[in-house]
């Protein structure tokens, strides 16, 4: 007699259907097939119940019952790859150049380094251009019906180191004031011919690092 | 209760489950959730560890109800089950097939206890990962054991004169 695994599998099968039910040891009750389902107790335990019920054939099905309803109800946990120690140190590293590219986006904004021209405002001012002689030069487009504009450079503490009025759309700032001090910003307003004002937006003045 | 009878009948496919036990199930669920929440918007807000209990509350309850129903009348319902699952009758290959399953009853008796309910598993149907699965083991543990199981009832039969060569 010859008998590959399926064959062993046929005749196994005769082995369950062919039993009455007295002719096995007592069932398991319904609380071990979910014990076992539920990989909860001791794995000695879990395969005993295991024995019986591979061996019974209704207490097989009752066991497929009872792995859907749980499987089907499961609460989903947790996946462990996110518990692990390399992933959060990732998770961290990942916040930190997120935190790090919001912090150069805000600051960029700040360094007058390309040929920009601000808007968004009533006032558009041109990047600053940095002479050689270390003075800034500021610009500003003119705006339709403007009788003057006032120019302020206010240092750190909000003194202002420059505060004129004029016609021209152009200044330019003194090297012993641009790089002597630090966090300056200048904004432009635009003084109207009806006598309303219209501004810029407050730019900070850095000097590109060379 | 949506969510759950829509992953019950995915899952109940996998388990091989008729559609019949896949309704008794989903209505003693539902039953269990009406009796104890009432409203549509309760049973839909249900914590998922709610859900769980009634599950496995309601999986237990069948399972008593019927091995209940097969002692009141265990003769009528078990010939009328077998009769309709068996193949159509072949007598030789059947004989053959009944002698071969009492000879593997038999080996299976006489192997290592803590190998023999994964060796039942496996030639009840389960494939390794499914027994890996469900006792908490890696399929390479589940395999292992399976090939070592088998190796040892083969040995067993051919004790018995049967040749019990052939695959894993």
């Amino acid at each position: 007699m010859h008998s590959n695994d399926e064959r062993l599998r046929l005749a196994y099968g005769t082995t369950l259907e062919g039993h009455p039910d007295g002719s096995r040891p007592s069932h398991p009750e319904p609380e071990a097939l979910v014990a076992l389902a539920e990989r909860s107790g001791s794995e000695a335990a879990r395969l005993e119940v295991l024995d019986h019920v591979m061996a019974c054939g209704e207490c097989r099905r009752e066991l497929d019952l009872v792995r859907a309803s749980l499987s089907a109800a499961r609460i989903p946990r947790q996946r462990s790859w996110f518990r692990s120690p390399s992933i959060g140190l990732m998770a961290i590293a990942a916040s930190l150049l997120i935190a790090a590219g919001v912090r150069l986006l805000s600051t960029s904004g700040d360094i007058e380094t390309g040929p920009r021209l601000r808007g968004g405002s009533a006032v558009s001012t041109y990047p600053v251009r940095w002479l050689p002689t270390g003075a800034a030069g500021l610009a500003w487009r003119p705006t339709v019906d403007a009788v003057g504009y006032r120019l302020e450079v206010i240092d750190e503490a909000g003194g202002a180191l420059v505060d004129s009025t004029m016609r021209d759309t152009s200044f330019v700032l003194a090297d012993s004031l641009a790089n002597t001090r630090r966090g300056l910003s200048w904004p432009v307003t635009a003084m109207l011919g009806d006598g309303s004002t219209v501004g810029s937006l407050p730019v900070r003045l850095v000097r590109p690092a060379r | 209760m949506t969510r759950y009878s829509g992953v019950l009948r995915t899952v109940g496919a996998r388990y091989r489950l008729p559609s019949a036990d896949l309704d008794e199930l989903t209505q003693e669920v539902r039953v269990r959730l009406w009796g104890a929440l009432t409203t549509n918007e309760r049973i839909d807000a249900v914590s998922p560890s709610y859900l769980y209990r009634a599950a496995t509350t309601a999986a237990i309850d069948i399972v008593r109800r019927r091995r209940s129903a097969r002692g009141d009348s265990l003769d009528m319902v078990d010939d009328a089950e077998l009769s309709a699952r068996r193949a159509p009758p072949t007598p030789e290959i059947d004989a053959s097939l009944k002698e071969l399953g009492e000879r593997v009853e038999q080996a299976l008796q006489s192997i290592v206890a803590s190998r023999r309910p994964v060796v039942r598993m496996y030639l009840a149907g389960y494939g390794t990962a499914e027994i890996g699965e469900l006792m908490g083991w890696t399929e390479a543990k589940a395999r292992n054991l399976v090939y070592r199981g088998l190796a040892d009832l083969r040995l067993r039969l051919r004790a018995m004169g049967i040749d019990g060569g052939g695959d894993t």
